[in-house]
């Protein structure tokens, strides 16, 4: 039975005036919030404080803490002049999860990277790196469950920075400066799972271990997000207009608001944020395993007409010199320019890394060979073979 | 029939074929050598068999990242050289087919079978196999057959017989005698006929009547 819209169409139309109304509603907020924002963004005797309270162990709330104490919270930086050089290292991933009802148990991972060399006027070097799992220790839990997706895909993490910190020792001699890029969030923590606690520790480790690998082979990293969903900073507004007293954006504070929608009506094209630092206990970890870890962040706006904001995580090696910052910042808006919205070297890495449903189905048609070939039949579940069926599309009768 | 020649280079496989005709697949690095008009035979797995045909269209096609990247103001010759040289959008290259060779022996007409996918493809430059399949002039019935079918038959024609008289040796006189069947074959068809003498006339002038 196909999708009645029918049905549907009194809450689509519901959800049409809610989502307008809410939309004014924002806007008002946000027009007050940028008010507050520049009238609070040099008061240093309201900032220090909050900060100094938030930084406390047991804080309640995740806050951003501005990098260069004393400067303004709301001053930008304009785009600075591209290196002529330099060497971009981009890696991305995907991934099969291991499905219960198929004919074997496996999953797959495949990671893509590119090489791009700003300047140069070469074209790029890319490549994959497909890896099967099929054994007990890759598939189950200590407590017999089988990996999940959420699992799968920090296995995934994992293996795409330590590909980067692989392709950053590569080219440790290639044209500086040499950018490493995720399209990641830099402080990573896997969500926590019953019976998963070990792994997602070495996980976190090993990430950790690449960060430290890029910064001894000389290499920058950041992590480029697109529509982040970050509000540190609104976070840290609301607390320093508590604290400034008489507040004013108690009220209309949505949970969909971001730090974007604030750095939106800030930044001009090509502009970027100040430095913000996360004060929150994962990022105390992350600089107590090695200060230079630390994961601090900024907002661009990559657009060359209008607006579209994106996050970049830096590590604190990267903030910690200017000229690194401003290479960061140039390289990632030029690579945003050339599809005019999204890191070059990050869409060709995730174009090599994808696996669709075509490259699913000839692998599994592969499997399924080299399981012959030795004598193991397998069959996939009824629940699996039926949804096949059903699924498969219906034809219509036609006169 | 596969032979071994320097001067007949590689410009790509076979995508899809049927009895009249095959595309042919190649990478933009390819692309310096195969031409509008061209000579090209596609060999067989098994060795056994070519079938030969003219380049009749090249077409090269687009995905959603070329498209974002022509909109692009400046795009840096790193991407487009990524596009060109790593990304895998073969060019197409459709194949009217004209003749096949069995045994040493070509044949003008249609092969017995198409092709198969994946097919090597070779341009057909070494004057002494030019000579073997354009000696005899019967293939060009079968080029004239496609008339209609939304092939510039009159531009095939001269590209394809200044090509072959280049690689004849600037054979004039085989250029003349292709000219003058194509006069005959066409003596009924004067729409084709006028701009085929027409294009002729300015591309080898004093040959075409």
């Amino acid at each position: 039975m196909a999708l009645e819209f029918e049905q549907l169409s009194p809450e689509l139309e519901a959800m049409g005036q809610r989502a307008a109304k809410r939309a004014r509603q924002e806007a008002d907020y946000l027009a007050a919030a940028l008010a507050r924002w520049r009238s609070l963004a040099g008061a240093w005797d309201v900032i220090t404080p909050v900060l100094a309270a938030a930084a406390a162990p047991e804080a309640p709330r995740r806050l951003a803490r501005p990098v260069a104490g004393g400067a303004r919270l709301d001053e930008v930086f304009g785009l600075p002049a591209a290196p002529e050089r330099g060497t971009l290292l981009a890696a991305d991933g995907s991934q099969i999860v291991p499905d219960r009802h198929a004919p074997y148990l496996y999953y797959l991972l495949n990671v893509g990277g590119l090489v791009y060399r700003h300047g140069s006027g070469e074209p790029p070097e890319e490549l994959s790196r497909p890896r099967l799992c099929y054994e007990d220790d890759d598939l189950f839990l200590a407590d017999g469950l089988l990996v999940d997706g959420a699992i799968v895909g920090a296995r995934r993490d994992r293996a795409e920075i330590e590909l980067l910190a692989e392709l950053a020792e590569a080219c440790r001699h290639e044209a500086a400066p040499i950018l490493a890029i995720l399209d990641q969030r830099l402080l990573y923590w896997p969500a926590s799972r019953p019976g998963w606690d070990r792994e997602r520790n070495d996980i976190v480790l090993a990430w950790l271990a690449a960060m430290t690998r890029i910064r001894e082979a000389g290499a920058l990293l950041a992590g480029y997000l697109d529509r982040s969903r970050k509000n540190a900073v609104l976070a840290l507004l609301q607390a320093l207009d508590e604290a400034a007293g008489d507040p004013v954006l108690r009220a209309g504070a949505s949970p969909r608001l971001t730090d974007v929608d604030l750095f939106a009506r800030l930044l001009a094209p090509g502009q970027r944020s100040q430095l913000f630092a996360d004060l929150s206990r994962d990022n105390r970890q992350y600089a107590e395993h090695a200060a230079t870890n630390e994961v601090c962040f900024f907002y661009v706006n990559v657009a060359s007409r209008g607006s579209h904001i994106a996050r970049v995580d830096i590590p604190r090696w990267v903030v910690d010199d200017p000229v690194a910052v401003d290479q960061v910042h140039a390289l990632l808006v030029g690579q945003c320019q050339i599809l005019n919205g999204y890191p070059y070297g990050l869409t060709r890495a995730d174009e090599l890394a994808v696996v669709g449903r075509r490259d699913q189905e000839e692998l599994e048609n592969w499997i399924a060979l080299r399981l012959a070939a030795h004598g193991v039949a397998a069959e996939a579940t009824a629940k699996a073979q039926a949804k096949e069926l059903a699924r498969a599309g219906r034809t219509r009768f036609r006169l | 029939m596969n032979e071994v020649n320097a001067a007949n280079p590689t410009i790509g496989r076979v995508l899809r074929a049927s009895t009249t005709g095959f595309t042919v697949g190649c990478r933009v690095n390819q692309l310096d050598v195969p031409a509008f008009g061209g000579l090209i035979r596609a060999d067989t797995a098994d060795g056994d068999e070519a079938i030969y045909g003219l380049i009749a269209n090249m077409a090269i096609d687009d995905d959603p990242l070329v498209r974002r990247l022509v909109l692009a103001e400046n795009p840096p010759p790193e991407a487009i050289g990524d596009q060109r040289r790593n990304r895998l959008l073969p060019i197409e290259m459709t194949v009217l087919a004209l003749g096949y060779g069995r045994a040493g022996r070509i044949t003008h007409g249609l092969p017995p079978r198409p092709p198969l996918n994946l097919d090597p493809v070779v341009m057909v430059t070494a004057p002494d196999e030019v000579r073997r399949f354009t000696d005899a002039l019967g293939y060009l019935r079968l080029v004239l057959s496609h008339a209609g079918g939304g092939v510039p038959i009159d531009q095939l024609l001269v590209a394809h017989i200044l090509d072959v008289t280049r690689l004849r040796g600037d054979d004039h006189t085989w250029a003349a005698r292709a000219i003058q069947e194509l006069v005959r074959l066409l003596r009924g068809d004067y729409e084709l006929l006028v701009p085929t003498v027409e294009a002729l006339s300015e591309a080898l002038p004093g040959l075409a009547p």
